[in-house]
């Protein structure tokens, strides 16, 4: 499957309203993107028309660019294409990328059978907290969960190391596209091993070629909740702390907790005496999990999750809204569940 | 399987091929989608074996040329007629000129020429293009000779490798004859001999008697605190830069100018490491001497 039409509409300077509206009337048209824009776009007029067109024009360099990506081994899997992971496409819907760029196995990012769990938290954490962090990715590596991270110093990596360490899998998140730009490339260094035996996916739904922002960084958050059945919160800060200009500096744990409730997922935190863990189980965002054994610990997270998630449709979190396949004109589901299949 | 991010250096220093010969291998298997290129690193992206069989008419046709080649070089025929024939023009003739056309009409050399011919065949230098804190390490470097096909060569590995007796007094006398001749105003303050892995004392011998026909001292310091192994048989410079590195060590402080002794020069990686450490001791200026240059690194 050639993904260039998608990667022209992904990176178009189109409305994501826009991008739903030229996919539906596509699919509703033509059958499928690739087939409406050969037709040269039946039945599309106006402002929407031309803005298409101008995006389309850009085919020869995103041509090049694919081939740059595939000289580097990345792959492009564009929504539609069987790889890409069916839990992440479930939970965010209409809002899910359109493309997703990924360096090493990418059946990694969704396994048909086992869960998945995002390890978030804070990159400067105690001491403390790090050992956790390790400990919870050991745990869930060798339990076979898929540890989902946003590769951050910190939390997110000590649970990558824990896990690989382990023999688990372990999906990356980056906040920078993935053509080994200076950020990429000390990560493909050191986790090579990794990522040739396919056990570590990076990836990103970002331009190849874009380069770490703050923004990105909170935007990545979606799609780490997006590929997890359940988020695990190992020590976060408070919501909004004060910077020394006054700028207030927001806490990307706190984002990813917010959008993992906006899907319905459940969030664990657990019980280190950090103020940003206590504020989360105040204020009702996360489950407070107790610090006994750390097998222990973790059972109980397992045993929630598995009671959450059974009985679902795989790929699907109970709570979410949508029932698989039966969403069509049920209250609250904006888009049908099929558009992209 | 086991697989890491590596440079060329690495690569090289892995596999024993040349750069050169790496670059090319690398730049095929990028193509095949094999390894991709990480900055100035390379890493393996699939674990399918590359395919060769592409190769195989490139392989043919280059057999076939240097057939070519040599049926040109053994021809007693006209060679322009023969070049013409290759070509694909069946109506050239012989042209008169070339040497087999002409067998006995070389043109007269001069004799100032045919001795500068022989002083650059007989005394070759050794590239010695190191650098240390910006200026060179050696002032210049000679050999006697080549080491492949001449006398000098043939001596040298005569008694290296089979009878291990000092080196003959003829080696030593032209030795100093060089010394005077290319370095004759230089003021130097002693001798040194290379330790050498296979020569055991020879270059030691020969070093000192160099010494006392030239009137100057031997200085019995440079020692090798760790076992190498041979520079020949390592096929790149970054091998054998690594092969050496940290294994050369000084007894005593030195000053003044230097002269480096050894058996065979090769890559030039020897002299190179040796000069280093001698400079670190706090020799001024230093000078190479070898009986024997090679002409390429796989001569010996």
């Amino acid at each position: 499957m050639n993904p260039l039409y998608w990667m022209l509409l992904a990176h178009s300077p189109l409305k994501p309203q826009e991008r739903l509206e030229v996919i539906k009337h596509a699919k509703k048209t033509s059958g499928s993107l690739e087939a409406f824009v050969e037709q040269d776009l039946p039945n599309l007029e106006g402002e929407l028309a031309l803005k298409l067109r101008d995006a389309l024009a850009q085919a020869s360099t995103i041509a090049l660019l694919l081939e740059e990506l595939r000289s580097q081994g990345i792959q492009v899997l564009a929504v539609t294409d069987p790889s890409y992971p069916r839990l992440l496409k479930d939970s965010l819907k209409g809002k899910t990328p359109l493309v997703l760029y990924v360096l090493g196995e990418p059946k990694v990012l969704g396994l048909a059978s086992g869960l998945s769990l995002a390890i978030i938290g804070s990159r400067q954490a105690s001491a403390e907290a790090l050992k956790w962090a390790r400990r919870a990715g050991a745990h869930f590596g060798l339990e076979g969960y898929t540890v989902v991270t946003g590769m951050a110093r910190g939390i997110d990596l000590e649970a990558v190391e824990g896990a690989l360490e382990a023999g688990g899998r372990v999906v990356g998140v980056l906040p920078y596209g993935l053509l080994m730009s200076k950020e990429v490339r000390p990560l493909v260094k050191r986790y090579q091993e990794y990522i040739f035996g396919g056990r570590l996916t990076l990836v990103s739904d970002l331009f190849p070629k874009a380069q770490w922002k703050a923004a990105w960084a909170m935007a990545r958050n979606r799609i780490v909740v997006g590929l997890a059945h359940g988020i695990l919160v190992v020590e976060s800060g408070l919501k909004e702390t004060g910077g020394k200009n006054g700028k207030k500096r927001l806490s990307g744990t706190w984002n990813a907790v917010e959008r993992a409730k906006e899907l319905g997922k459940p969030v664990f935190v657990l019980n280190l005496p950090a103020p940003g863990n206590r504020s989360l189980v105040e204020e009702g965002l996360g489950l407070a999990v107790a610090l006994k054994e750390p097998w222990e610990t973790f059972a109980f997270i397992e045993d929630e999750l598995y009671a959450r998630t059974q009985g679902s449709h795989a790929g699907e979190v109970p709570g979410s809204g949508v029932e698989g396949g039966k969403g069509e004109g049920q209250k609250g589901s904006v888009v049908q569940p099929k558009l992209f299949d | 399987m086991q697989t890491e991010v590596l440079s060329i250096r690495d690569l090289s220093l892995k596999t024993g091929l040349s750069q050169t010969a790496l670059r090319n291998i690398l730049a095929d298997l990028e193509d095949q989608g094999i390894v991709a290129k990480v900055a100035t690193d390379y890493r393996a992206i699939s674990s399918e074996m590359p395919d060769l069989s592409r190769y195989e008419p490139i392989r043919e046709q280059n057999r076939r040329d240097l057939e070519e080649m040599v049926r040109y070089v053994e021809t007693s025929l006209c060679r322009m007629e023969h070049i013409c024939h290759y070509l694909g023009d069946p109506t050239a003739s012989s042209c008169g000129v070339c040497d087999n056309c002409t067998p006995r009409n070389w043109p007269p050399v001069s004799e100032d020429v045919l001795a500068s011919a022989r002083a650059f065949v007989s005394h070759p230098r050794i590239h010695l293009k190191s650098k240390l804190k910006g200026t060179k390490v050696y002032q210049d470097a000679r050999a006697l000779s080549y080491y492949n096909g001449t006398r000098v060569g043939e001596t040298i590995s005569h008694h290296k490798y089979e009878t291990r007796q000092p080196f003959p007094e003829w080696l030593v006398d032209e030795g100093a004859q060089v010394v005077k001749k290319y370095w004759g105003d230089v003021a130097f303050a002693g001798v040194v001999a290379v330790p050498s892995t296979k020569s055991g004392d020879l270059v030691r011998d020969l070093a000192e008697r160099l010494a006392s026909k030239l009137g100057l001292s031997f200085l019995d310091v440079l020692v090798k605190i760790r076992h190498t192994r041979p520079q020949k048989e390592l096929t790149n410079r970054a091998q054998k830069r690594q092969n050496l590195q940290k294994a050369f060590a000084v007894k005593a402080p030195l000053r003044g100018t230097l002269l480096v002794v050894d058996d065979v020069a090769d890559s030039g990686v020897t002299f190179e490491e040796v000069g280093k450490v001698l400079k670190g001791a706090g020799a001024e200026h230093l000078y190479a001497l070898a009986l024997a240059k090679t002409r390429h690194s796989d001569d010996l």
